[in-house]
């Protein structure tokens, strides 16, 4: 399936598009690695081989100050864009700017404004202290000495480990080393902050407190322009003003979270009550305001679970509560069924199919 | 210079949390002292001809031979070793990322291992000044230039190794080839005359035969730099040579990792 590029770059979201200039700018951006071949292979031609595409005519813009998702499945090339993006792999063609300076040709100025977290907790030294691996990565970013001590104390702060700053990273928790990992990026008060996958190794509760932390700490107190690469949809609608979806090297969409959220999401609701039979239930299908209702578990322990597919949006929810409500129906429960990254991305492809049949 | 020293502080705050192996490191030193000595006075009266514009004291070329192989052996693998483990684990991926030079880092990564061996080689000699080997203090200096050149030389052939490691992620036999052939035509154990005719033109290309008659030529038998300096020339050939390929190599390989994606993969 080819995507046309008009086709995506009608995907843009232009409702938030600034005013400012784009810090990342994003345009034609194509990578493809050699594919390893077998020593059979490799004897029958020395030369040759075939090559997959990592990234395909990739376009985006992302503005100061934005939490921006980019989500795929692995794979999908949301690290090859960030690798790119921190200059450590070079692009076929293409280009992509970081604050005005080329990837390729301004190298050095690029990772003067922008870091990548690397998420590999090994890369830390867990022999030494957070400090002392601070200290080390504060030279690195050209701090003075003194500069460097009043940042590092600032960054363990922000990233709350001020107090475990003395002890070895050998003792820490993986949510304590990623958020050190943070703090080392973020010694250099970089412009834009690359995130891939940072709540991977984390238990569900650490994850949540470390989306907050990312949320709260980085964007807000910070400031910082952040790309969060994930496979996590529910991280990304948490999480993001802005969201790219990327699928086999293809930047398939680029919109408001909200706004995919609203296009990609079902209508469909979970709801635990009781008396499933109920006349109001009927009446509400009866009426069209729920297209479909499905008994998905019956009586446990008095309430059955049921799978509403509501009409009218938020709004048609609203009214479907309202009505369950005022008809005396005990509601524990009444959620929106979550959309898994597959049926993002199967969603989204199904949609720029129509848009490229409409055009 | 200040990335630098800061490379160099965390490996020596690496180095000192492993207190065992610091201890073994400086332990083994004086362990292998005492048989040298009691071997080289041993074999004195077999080697005094063949080392006669050598110092003279076999004992004192044994010492200067290994101390030297310390630094040899420091500068071929140091680089290639911190290369690898650095993909392996992604701290090469994250100090590429800074806005560090090149240069700079592989100085950094390099900069603890030689550090350490200065402390060693200089342990060694003081060990071996204490049993009466002979030393010109006045050519400290040369010396100190000449260690410098045979460590440029060295060091150049282990980024050349890092390169390899860098885009195949193996030095081949390059590292280890290289420490076999200086070890046994560079001098360190016996004079390059003893060697027979036709191998022995072999040590000609070999920069530790310059490197280590030029030092125990100045430091055992205090000759002056006008007696040294054709040793001299050809070693500093042999480090710029060296040097101007190592960095070429390792731009290249660079270059390449970055086009392959691999500066990292662990």
């Amino acid at each position: 399936m080819s995507m046309a590029p008009v086709a995506l770059m009608a995907n843009v979201d232009t409702t938030l598009q600034k005013t400012t200039d784009p810090v990342v700018r994003v345009q034609g951006l194509s990578k493809s690695f050699a594919v390893r071949r077998s020593w059979g292979e490799m004897l029958r031609a020395l030369r040759g081989g075939s090559s997959v595409y990592a990234l395909r005519d990739v376009t985006c813009d992302i503005y100061p100050g934005e939490f921006f998702g980019l989500l795929g499945q692995n794979g999908a090339g949301k690290t090859t864009l960030f690798k790119i993006l921190a200059t450590l792999i070079t692009p076929d063609t293409g280009t992509a700017q970081v604050a005005g300076y080329d990837v390729t040709r301004h190298a050095a100025e690029v990772r003067q404004v922008l870091t990548p977290v690397i998420a590999n907790e090994r890369s830390l030294n867990w022999r030494l202290s957070a400090y002392e691996n601070l200290r080390l990565y504060a030279a690195l970013h050209g701090l003075s000495p003194s500069a460097g001590e009043s940042r590092i104390t600032e960054m363990l702060e922000v990233v709350q480990l001020v107090d475990v700053g003395e002890k070895t990273v050998g003792a820490f928790s993986s949510g304590m080393k990623q958020r050190l990992l943070i703090a080392r990026a973020l010694l250099a008060r970089p412009e834009v902050l690359l995130l891939d996958e940072p709540t991977r190794s984390l238990d569900p509760i650490s994850a949540r407190t470390f989306r907050r932390f990312l949320r709260e700490e980085i964007v807000q107190r910070l400031g910082c322009t952040v790309m969060l690469a994930t496979h996590d949809a529910d991280e990304v609608f948490e999480l993001c003003d802005r969201v790219g979806v990327l699928h086999q090297g293809r930047l398939l969409t680029v919109e408001g979270t909200e706004q995919l959220v609203n296009r990609v999401s079902e209508p469909r609701y979970q709801v635990w009550l009781k008396s499933p039979r109920h006349p109001a239930l009927a009446e509400l299908v009866r009426d069209q305001h729920v297209a479909h209702m499905t008994v998905l578990a019956g009586d446990i322990e008095g309430w059955s679970r049921v799978e509403l597919e509501i009409r009218g949006g938020v709004d048609g929810a609203a009214f479907v509560l309202t009505t369950l409500h005022h008809a005396a129906i005990e509601v524990a429960r009444f959620e929106r069924v979550a959309v898994s990254l597959a049926d993002v991305i199967e969603r989204v492809v199904s949609s720029l199919g129509h848009e490229e049949h409409g055009n | 210079m200040l990335r630098v020293m800061a490379l160099l502080r965390a490996s020596w705050l690496t180095a000192t949390s492993y207190r065992l192996g610091l201890v073994f490191s400086l332990g083994g030193l004086v362990a292998t002292f005492i048989p040298l000595y009691f071997i080289a006075s041993t074999l004195q009266p077999l080697v005094a001809n063949s080392i006669q514009d050598e110092g003279r004291q076999y004992f004192g070329f044994l010492v200067l031979g290994m101390g030297t192989m310390f630094f040899v052996m420091t500068a071929v693998h140091s680089l290639a070793q911190a290369v690898g483990s650095g993909i392996g684990n992604g701290t090469l991926e994250a100090m590429l990322a800074t806005p560090s030079r090149v240069p700079t880092l592989l100085g950094g990564m390099i900069a603890y291992p030689l550090a350490w061996t200065a402390v060693r080689f200089a342990l060694l000699v003081m060990l071996a000044l204490g049993v009466g080997m002979p030393f010109a203090w006045q050519r400290l200096p040369a010396a100190f230039g000449i260690i410098t050149l045979i460590i440029v030389a060295y060091v150049s052939v282990g980024l050349i190794g890092a390169a390899l490691v860098l885009a195949f992620r193996t030095a081949g036999p390059l590292l280890t080839g290289t420490l076999t052939i200086s070890t046994l035509l560079g001098g360190v154990y016996y004079s390059t005359s003893v060697i027979p005719s036709w191998i022995q033109s072999l040590s000609a290309v070999v920069p530790l035969t310059y490197g280590l008659r030029a030092l125990r030529r100045t430091l055992l038998s205090g000759a002056s730099l006008e007696v040294v300096g054709r040793d001299i020339m050809v070693l500093a050939l042999f480090a710029t040579g060296l040097a101007v390929m190592a960095s070429w190599a390792f731009a290249g390989a660079l270059r390449y990792a970055r086009r392959t994606g691999t500066l990292a993969q662990y």
